[in-house]
Order: C-alpha cells, then structure tokens, then sequence
C-alpha cells in the first residue's frame, strides 16, 4: 500500500464490450467498490462503471448463470 | 483503528476444500460429490499436450442428451401423481427455476431425491401458510424462508391431508408459477418423454451449448498429486492451481512482470510451457449423471501413455440455486458461487477442490 493508495491488478480488458477483470488485495474489495462506485467521471468525461461479478475465486468469474442464454 | 473503519476492510466470507483421492479407489467419493451437485450450468475441461477433441470423449461430449425449459409452469403441477410416478419416483428428475433470483424473489427446485424446495420472501411465506423454516443467511429478522415438500413421502398422496393442503396453497392460496429448466435421466429408457408431458407450446427442448479451443504456448504449473500445499521448486499448490486455473478460463495474461503498470499475474512457479492445451466448454442445464460419464472418460484418457501430466474438470453451479450440495442451502451475498474442479493425474491420483460463497454451508 503506498499512502491510502491500493494495488489493483487489470487482469483482463476487453476493448469491444468495455468490460474489465480487476483483482484487488481481500481488505481493499469495499473501497475498490465503492471508488467505482462514486466515479463519476474521467478526464471531463461522465463514466459509470457497473460490477458485474464479484468473487473471491478468479475461477468463479468464469462462468455466470445469470448471464446464462437459452436460444 | 473504529470497528466501521475495521468493517471495510472485510472481505465476505468464502470457502475453498480440497480433498485428495485415487479414481479407482473402492471408497473413493469423486462420484458422489459429483451426485450431490444437483444444478450445473457450465463445465469446462482443459487437457495439456492435447490440440483436439480426445477420442474418449467424442462420445461423453456426443451424448449430452437434451434439457428442456417449460415456460409459466405453475409450481403445483408438479405435484400431480402422474407427474410424480412417472418422472419422480422413477430415474432422476432435475428442476430449476430460471432467470430468478436467490436474494430477491422467490425461487424453486427439484431435486432428485424427490424433494421440492421452495426459496420464498416473508410475505410469500405468510400467504403460502405452510410449514418451513427461516433462511440460515437471514440475519436476525428473517426475510427469507425454506419450505421442503417431499414428494416421494409414503404420506404425501393425493387422498392425505398433507398433500390437499400443499396443493390448496399452491393452486389458491398463493399460486406460484416461474419459468423452469427441466432434465429427466432413466438409464435404459428414452429420455423425449418429459417432451411429450407438457403442452407443445409450453416446453422446448435444448442441448447444452459446446465450443473447443486449442490455447498455444500456455504457461501450465508444475503438479504432484501428492503435495497438495506444493513444495518449493518443485511443485504448486492446490490454490495456486486454482487461481492459475480461473486465470486460463478468463483468458487473463499470464506474462506479466511485476513491475508491470496494468497487472502483477503471474503463472505460479514452477511451471512449464505447452505447445498446445485443448479445451472445451460445456453450457445449459447439465446434470450429474453427464459429469460422471465425462469424469470417467477423462480417466480413461490416461490409459494410454500421454504426454500430459494432468488435466482438470471445472463444473460452475448456478448461482440463483436454493441449494448447492444435497440439500445444504445456498444463498448469494455478493456472489453465488459454488463450484467444483477436478484436477485427474496420470495415475489418477485426483484433487477435487470446492469453493463456495458467503451464504453456504461446508460441502460434505
């Protein structure tokens, strides 16, 4: 931790449907959140940023029933 | 440092098992687990040294069989004698609710040990007026409840009590119907009759979605089946596999340096390079009797000399299931996940990891 900054890992970036992985230390997953959360906007520009899936196993996000789509 | 300052540092609650066995163990429990995880929507095995569909899969991936979805299904009618006799009391019948959610509506299943679970809200339960019990993960004023029909119960017919008073509240009192997904397994009997049960324009008939990939010049970590805490230089352990694992599935890189800007992941070490790991993938609404076909098959796989030293079988449960193993309840807190992977060794020395989420109990 380098002052009340928090490492965070972009695991995965998907540029097509803007959707990212990001890993964060187990004591920063609430502020990680909640900075999300609370961004608003980036460079002048209004953002917001939805959470999908959230796991303490990288292997959970592999698979999501509710996005599951029957034909 | 102030308990609501404390309280943001913590992270839900979870759990990850591991259990050790051999395959062709007399008492091994690989299959049972397998059993015991009614409601899978996604399976994915990732073979090493492997660039196409194994031949002693062909058939397991072939013969998935079919799932059915029945749409506006009032809950009762699950409870009719022909229904039961037919589908219930014999083989093994799988029902879900789809597209609801476990931490805000109600929500059904059936199991097959023939016992109907219903996940309801507080007002639902008053309304229904039958006997359950509160939700373990309600906290102190409860908002959800469990209420557990066994249908197969020598008591539960139609000239009793009991079942008059299940299908008045079900039909009248407070007629619950959802979208279900439904399989019917009977070994030696064919499996199009749930099709012929409900009205045509009600059910539809689905096979499980399955896409392969060869991933080239994968990082894969270094394994002995019987270090399970891994052993320094030699080999990784149960929860580094498991992290490189979810890594592979999410397609996250696995080059990076830890000075790097964007991520720190890393393959765990010791690891090797493959040419080539096959993988397939496995969508829908599929049922533990298909798991242990696959899971038997891969252990053939290493019957004849292969060059991989293991290969792994990961089952995602649905995340919105009342339960996840037998009839241990599950819920979703910030995740609903419980999972399970396989990680089968030449010798078929097997791992099995569980992991589940906040609102679970233990796997057995």
């Amino acid at each position: 931790q380098v002052g009340a900054a928090l490492p965070v890992d972009v695991l995965v970036y998907e540029e097509k449907s803007l959707c990212a992985v990001l890993r964060v230390v187990s004591g920063g997953f609430v502020k990680l959140w909640s900075a999300l959360t609370l961004q608003g906007f980036y460079q002048n520009r209004r953002c917001a940023f939805r959470v999908l899936q959230t796991s303490p196993f990288l292997l959970a996000l592999a698979g999501n029933s509710r996005e599951l789509v029957l034909d | 440092m102030s308990a609501p300052l404390r309280r943001l540092q913590q992270a839900p609650r979870h759990l990850l098992v591991c259990e050790k066995g051999h395959a062709r163990h007399a008492r091994s429990r690989h299959e049972a687990h397998v059993r015991d995880h009614a409601y899978n929507c996604r399976v994915s095995v990732l073979i090493p040294e492997c660039g196409m569909l194994p031949q002693v899969l062909k058939s397991a991936v072939a013969d998935l069989g079919e799932y059915y979805v029945v749409r506006g299904l009032p809950v009762h009618q699950l409870l009719d004698l022909e229904f039961i006799e037919c589908f219930v009391r014999k083989g093994s019948c799988y029902a879900l609710a789809y597209n609801t959610r476990i931490d805000q509506d109600n929500t059904a299943a059936l199991l097959p040990t023939g016992k109907l679970i219903l996940s309801v809200d507080k007002d639902t339960y008053e309304e229904l007026g039958l006997q359950g019990h509160p939700s373990r993960y309600s906290g102190k004023k409860p908002m959800r409840y469990i209420i557990t029909i066994d249908l197969t119960d020598s008591n539960f017919h139609p000239d009793g009590k009991k079942h008059k008073r299940v299908l008045w509240a079900l039909k009248e009192k407070k007629p619950l119907e959802f979208d279900f997904l439904l399989a019917w397994y009977n070994s030696g009997a064919e499996g199009s009759t749930l099709m012929s049960y409900f009205p045509k324009n009600q059910i539809q008939a689905l096979k499980p979605k399955v896409t392969f990939s060869t991933l080239r010049d994968l990082q894969c970590p270094v394994l002995q089946s019987n270090e399970l805490e891994g052993k320094p230089e030699e080999s990784c352990s149960t929860e580094e596999l498991f992290e490189w694992l979810g890594a592979v599935l999410n397609q996250v890189n696995l080059d990076n340096v830890s000075s790097s800007f964007l991520s720190t992941y890393c393959c765990p070490q010791p690891n090797t390079v493959v040419d080539q790991a096959f993988l397939c993938t496995i969508t829908g609404f599929i049922i533990p009797e298909k798991i242990i076909q696959l899971l038997e098959q891969l252990c053939c796989y290493f019957s004849e000399p292969k060059l991989a030293q293991w290969l792994t079988l990961t089952v995602h449960g649905f995340a919105d299931s009342p339960v996840s193993w037998r009839e241990n309840e599950h819920g979703f807190h910030k995740g609903g996940e419980n999972l399970y992977n396989f990680v089968i060794f030449r010798n078929l020395d097997y791992w099995l990891q569980m992991a589940l989420g906040t609102n679970d109990d233990c796997p057995p």
